[in-house]
């Protein structure tokens, strides 16, 4: 991270809040819970016809298994993620297992939402969603940040985009 | 101003057919099924069902006007609820017109207009007189244009490019429809007892079953007999996508307007559109791996107008795939024709670094592995699988399968331009201009980081679909793509900067 343009030290750069760790992690938890069920009803009404026995810890083992990948998964997520205004653009990185970082320059954002999901409601959060002309990716969303936060962020990546250029950025 | 009268009495007929025959359709599955009504009852509704289709067509055709001028195409249309569309005609990416058989005969064609963003075509005018649709063609463009000379309809203007015998064989025999595979999908079934028979006859020769029995399939005659089904699925359908090419392309010219590139193409259906010179996001070099043996190349140039659709056309009017600039010319023709467009210099690729060679090899490997694994596991338990050890033929081919992939992956970095290639099959080289990129990406995933590789990913408002990807550099050193992003960064940045000042643009020079 030394050549010149990209000044970005993972140190100064902005952390998600800690609270969508929480988001992620009822995630995780839901989805384990959806496996459960859905490997209950499995076993309940198809396996038994087929003759086929899972034993009593079979399923409740893979539900457990999914919830705490998932966990881990948000933790390691939450880790990663980080934010920056560089001078010319909005610069991320995140992934778990694909690393990425990109650079939103601010002469190709579109237009800035922000955006609060159910999950995100209850536990107080918001996102940030950056809308460019771009045809794969076209839409780049920052999540789990302070409301007032998201709304900050959303006015300054408007400002940044007024001012860098008036044209149509196509 | 209205559509052709012509197109009042299609409409028509399309809506009246359409809503007797669902008329029909309901009223006699209500009497038989549910013993409402009867079916004399069916035949009393379905006229006045049709009748209804007809009104309600008519009234369409009544309530839909279009208007240009004042560097605006505006369009009103609905009968129930109505719309209002203005469209602004600097905005606007593509104008095409299209002419079915009947069409051609009559006289008429359809006009689509294409601006970016957006999930659909956003303006269709089907249909209306030839005449009018060039008149319209020429007025949107003369709106689009930055610079306001007169347009003149002078003599026509020699074509750039025009498709040769060869060329345009070569290029049905080496380009792929989709359409042909769901042709060969759609009829498979019908004659299945006929394909079954053909297929048992071509592969009896080689040793293949003498029935389609299970029993008869568990041997090495299974096994040809997958090849030779195999080989006859790609054959017929490579022929298949050959016609429909041939048929679709018949007569490509491609014409110089103004900043316009114009084309037209077809024998039974005509198509022409247009690309606007100033709007190009980016250029796709093709070389399918046959043509490039024989030193031909395509060129397609990808602006920011066409919806997502892909081959496949969503909606009215088929079709909203980008079309090539130039199907197929000799090496040296598209790459004089692609620099005319943008002037981009000699590209030098850089390879990926000799490890990433051995990512493919180990990656292939592991592909011809798991299948023989997986054979063998189908054998363990379905009992006797003689030929599992089959997919261990390809090992030989695994390294020579890796040095291809590697050999043909590279990136370039101009004055003024980023390539990327990549692909053995289809080499496609993206030549994308430093002022139309988007959003830039350093991708690694868990493989990548091991080997302290990275690609590149440069997003562009180019039209998408299945062939247009965005271009990137694969397995590439992660210092160096870091470095490469940071210098596309500065690159837009300086020429966007410089843009503002009124006759520095590069593009209108």
């Amino acid at each position: 991270m030394t050549e010149a343009g990209t000044p970005s030290t993972a140190g100064s750069m902005e952390a998600l809040h800690p609270r969508s760790r929480l988001v992620w992690s009822v995630v995780a938890v839901l989805t384990g819970a959806v496996v459960l069920v859905v490997g209950w009803l499995l076993e309940r009404f198809a396996l038994g016809r087929l003759s086929v026995d899972l034993g009593p810890v079979a399923v409740p083992a893979l539900a457990a298994l999914v919830a705490v990948l998932g966990l881990v998964h948000a933790l390691v997520r939450y880790r990663v993620w980080r934010f920056e205004l560089q001078a010319d653009a909005l610069y991320l990185e995140r992934g778990v297992f694909t690393r990425v970082e990109t650079a939103v320059p601010y002469v190709r954002v579109q237009h800035v939402d922000t955006h609060r999901g159910p999950i995100e409601r209850l536990v107080g959060l918001s996102s940030v969603v950056v809308y460019t002309a771009g045809e794969r990716g076209a839409d780049v969303t920052i999540p789990g940040l302070a409301p007032e936060r998201a709304r900050r962020l959303r006015d300054r990546l408007r400002d940044l985009a007024v001012a860098a250029e008036p044209g149509d950025a196509v | 101003m209205k559509l052709h009268p012509l197109a009042a009495v299609r409409e028509a007929g399309r809506r009246a057919l359409l809503v007797g025959s669902s008329v029909l359709f309901f009223t006699t599955m209500a009497a038989t099924t549910l013993h409402v009504g009867d079916v004399g009852l069916a035949l009393l509704l379905t006229p006045v069902g049709a009748l209804l289709g007809a009104v309600y067509g008519a009234a369409y055709h009544l309530r839909f006007s279009y208007e240009l001028d004042g560097g605006t195409l505006a369009i009103q249309s609905g009968v129930l609820s109505r719309t209002d569309r203005a469209i602004p005609l600097q905005r606007v990416q593509n104008v095409d017109l299209r002419q079915s058989l009947l069409q051609r005969l009559l006289g008429l064609a359809v006009v689509r207009v294409e601006t970016a963003g957006g999930g659909q075509t956003e303006a269709v005018l089907d249909f209306v007189s030839r005449g009018e649709a060039e008149r319209l063609q020429r007025g949107i463009r003369s709106g689009t244009r930055t610079t306001t000379e007169p347009d003149e309809a002078g003599p026509a203007p020699s074509p750039l490019f025009e498709l040769g015998d060869v060329e345009l064989g070569l290029y049905a025999l080496t380009s792929f429809r989709p359409r042909s595979v769901l042709v060969l999908l759609l009829a498979a079934p019908v004659g299945l007892g006929a394909a079954g028979n053909v297929l048992l006859q071509a592969a009896a020769p080689l040793g293949g079953p003498s029935s389609l029995a299970p029993s008869a399939l568990a041997s090495v005659a299974g096994v040809v007999l997958a090849f030779v089904g195999a080989l006859l699925a790609v054959l017929t359908s490579i022929a298949l996508s050959s016609l429909y090419t041939l048929v679709g392309y018949y007569g490509f010219a491609l014409t110089r307007v103004e900043d316009d590139l114009v084309y037209e193409r077809g024998l039974v259906r005509r198509y022409s559109g247009s690309i606007p010179l100033s709007k190009v996001q980016m250029l796709t070099v093709s070389e399918h791996v046959l043509a490039r043996r024989l030193g031909y190349a395509g060129l397609r140039v990808e602006t920011a107008g066409y919806s997502r659709g892909g081959d496949g056309g969503r909606g009215r009017g088929g079709s909203s795939r980008p079309d090539s600039a130039v199907p197929l010319a000799t090496r040296e023709r598209a790459s004089s024709l692609a620099r005319s467009i943008e002037p981009f210099g000699p590209l030098e690729f850089e390879r990926p670094p000799k490890r990433a060679r051995r990512r493919y090899a180990a990656r292939y490997l592991a592909v011809v592995l798991l299948l023989t694994a997986l054979l063998y596991g189908v054998g363990v338990l379905v009992g006797d699988l003689a030929y599992w050890p089959a997919p261990l033929l390809f090992l030989p081919f695994v390294p020579v399968a890796a040095h291809e992939k590697w050999v043909n992956r590279g990136y370039h970095v101009g004055p003024e331009h980023v390539a990327v290639r990549d692909g053995f099959w289809r080499r496609t080289t993206r030549i994308v201009p430093y002022d139309r990129l988007q959003t830039v990406d350093v991708r690694r995933t868990v493989f990548q980081r091991r080997l302290d590789l990275a690609s590149l990913v440069v997003d562009t408002a180019s039209s998408g679909s299945l062939v247009g990807a965005p271009a990137v550099a694969h397995d590439v050193e992660t210092g160096t793509v870091r470095g490469l992003q940071g210098h596309l960064r500065e690159r837009l940045s300086v020429l966007r900067a410089s843009r503002f000042v009124p006759g520095s643009s590069p593009r209108n020079a």
